[in-house]
């Protein structure tokens, strides 16, 4: 399946809230970040596109 | 009548936000407008007094506009799960003859999903392209003319359907008039003092009926209602955030959505002054959980809503701290309107404080289960007096008690008690028992059968976090409370509870999953 990096992923019911639970989980392995739990709200995980901004504000700030 | 809120407030306070969503938000006088025009649109289509139109959105605020849009004209509206399988919202339209449906743009593949099963569909609004049925865009509909609408919507005319799932496997459609869901507003809106200056939160998807606090209770109080997101249910931080930011004054879910918030919702970090009401329902609130919320909104009132879908609502327990010496929240009392008998398995009253099935007489009940007038007849009990006057309750299927203050206590469901060695034991009093110890986050009580084909109790636990919890400590609570006779076979601590799409404890799961397992 094509996904854009602009796509919502969330109200578009492609993550439902076990996928959100493992997303975080993938991010913070592969990028090696720990995300604090204020953190976790939707728009830092809406798109590809926020999350790969989020991931790298993360990465610059450690 | 329900439409009538929309024109009142559209009339009196045209400028008032009535529903928000994310940054798109309705005016009285924009939702009285845009729900003729829908409405106009349906009976140009053929709508006729008296038909079913499906609803298959997302939370928007294109759901208010449909569901006042559908009544207005004369129709009933039939939420649908867009979380089902294609199969069963296929089954759903041809059980309610829905040629008419509403529904938005994302949802283009999953229509054509549902159109490639059997359905009678002849008309999709929300949508624009070629599909085996006439579509037509909200865009459209909001440039359209309106109609003159003379409709005389009748009191006991369908206003809505929810289906629940049928235990004999065929879904039950609860069908509800004007006048139920109109009793269900005036009710709800007199007992928690719901006015103009209420901003209510609404977690709950359209098909159930915790929703109509916020699409009825809410328009007939001339409040404000903030519809959630689906992707804010992902994220309990962003939950506690949106409390925050909109200022809610009024809260209702399911306790799974709070149990949520507080475990990962960072609630202590929110300033969540605003909130007045915290209501729940739908299944008991874990008592451990409960003490932190108390705990963390100290400025608001706790209400624990009971009723099934049939009747919506019919008792309530406002508190602002746990009463001592119950293993639950009592149910509380019958709210107005409404009377409560508790019988033995006779239909004969019991005595006050022994245990037996809550049946309800209450203006809030539903009409009865569409296309299943048998199954209609046996959830009805009907007594008539010398006067030959006739009082029809409904059989709840829920064992209740009455305490020492007359408030009515959960027992359990009637088909959730089981009979081992003569004995007649509640999985759901146990299940009760085992969340009031103070390290249980949550707990679940089901049977199973073993190698010896008896049946067994097991109980899956699930520890609240940094609480230490040994089989032993559990088996030293549990016998303080019930008898020697209930014996648990099986403790199984396990990280997670399966849930079902409405967030409750999946029991069928649990079992079939147990089924020959531990033989």
């Amino acid at each position: 399946m094509d996904i854009s990096t602009s796509e919502d992923l969330l109200t578009s019911g492609l993550i439902d809230s076990m996928g959100a639970i493992q997303l975080v989980g993938f991010v913070e392995n592969r990028f090696h970040i720990k995300i604090p739990a204020e953190d976790l709200v939707v728009e830092n995980f809406i798109t590809i596109d926020a999350m790969c901004k989020y991931i790298k504000k993360s990465q610059r700030d450690n | 009548m329900l439409t009538r809120a929309i024109k009142n407030a559209a009339d009196q306070t045209p400028e008032k936000v009535a529903f928000k969503c994310e940054d798109n938000s309705l005016t009285f006088e924009e939702l009285a407008r845009r729900t003729e025009q829908l409405a106009s649109v349906l009976i140009e289509q053929g709508v006729k007094q008296g038909d079913r139109v499906g609803v298959f959105l997302p939370p928007s605020i294109e759901t208010a506009i449909a569901i006042y849009g559908i009544m207005t004209a004369g129709a009933a509206y039939v939420p649908l799960d867009a979380n089902s399988p294609p199969a069963r919202i296929a089954f759903l339209l041809r059980h309610c003859e829905i040629k008419h449906l509403i529904s938005e743009p994302n949802q283009r593949e999953k229509i054509a999903e549902i159109q490639n099963e059997e359905t009678d569909l002849q008309h999709i609004i929300g949508i624009n392209n070629d599909s085996a049925a006439e579509t037509i865009s909200w865009k459209e509909v909001a440039r359209s003319q309106t109609r003159e609408l003379s409709l005389g919507v009748r009191e006991d005319d369908l206003a809505y359907v929810i289906y629940t799932s049928g235990t004999t496997g065929v879904p039950k459609g609860i069908m509800h008039t004007h006048r139920s869901g109109f009793s269900y507003a005036r009710l709800s809106k007199e007992l928690y003092g719901v006015g103009h200056r209420d901003v209510f939160g609404n977690h709950s998807p359209l098909h159930f009926d915790i929703s109509t606090f916020g699409y009825f209770t809410m328009p007939l109080a001339k409040g404000t209602t903030i519809i959630i997101p689906e992707a804010y249910k992902r994220f309990p931080a962003s939950l506690s955030q949106l409390i925050e930011k909109e200022s809610l004054t009024i809260w209702y879910s399911v306790p799974l959505a709070l149990t949520q918030m507080l475990e990962s919702g960072i609630l202590e970090k929110r300033n969540l002054d605003s909130l007045r009401w915290i209501l729940f329902g739908g299944e008991p609130f874990p008592i451990a959980h409960l003490r932190s919320l108390l705990k963390l909104m100290p400025g608001a009132r706790f209400s624990n809503v009971y009723g099934p879908a049939e009747v919506n609502q019919c008792t309530f327990y406002n508190f602002r701290e746990l009463p001592p010496g119950e293993t639950s929240v009592p149910l509380g009392k019958a709210w107005d309107e409404t009377e409560i008998i508790i019988v033995d398995e006779y239909d004969r009253e019991v005595e006050t404080g022994k245990i037996g099935e809550c049946l309800v007489q209450t203006s809030t009940m539903m009409k009865g289960y569409i296309g299943q007038p048998e199954l209609t007849k046996m959830s009805l009990y009907i007594t008539e007096d010398e006067n030959s006057l006739t009082r029809t309750f409904y059989r709840t299927g829920d064992l209740v008690r009455q305490n020492e203050r007359g408030e009515l206590i959960f027992v359990g469901r009637r088909d959730r008690q089981i009979k081992i060695r003569g004995y007649r034991i509640e999985l759901d009093e146990i299940e009760s028992v085992l969340s009031s110890h103070t390290n249980v986050s949550e707990a679940a009580a089901y049977t199973f059968r073993n190698g010896d084909n008896e049946t067994s109790i097991v109980a899956e636990v699930v520890v609240l976090k940094g609480g230490d919890l040994t089989e032993e400590m559990l088996h030293k609570h549990y016998r303080k409370y019930l008898p020697g006779y209930i014996k648990l076979d099986k403790i199984r601590f396990s990280r997670r509870i399966p849930r079902t799409a409405a967030g409750k404890v999946d029991h069928n799961k649990l079992k079939n999953e147990a089924d020959g397992k531990f033989l």
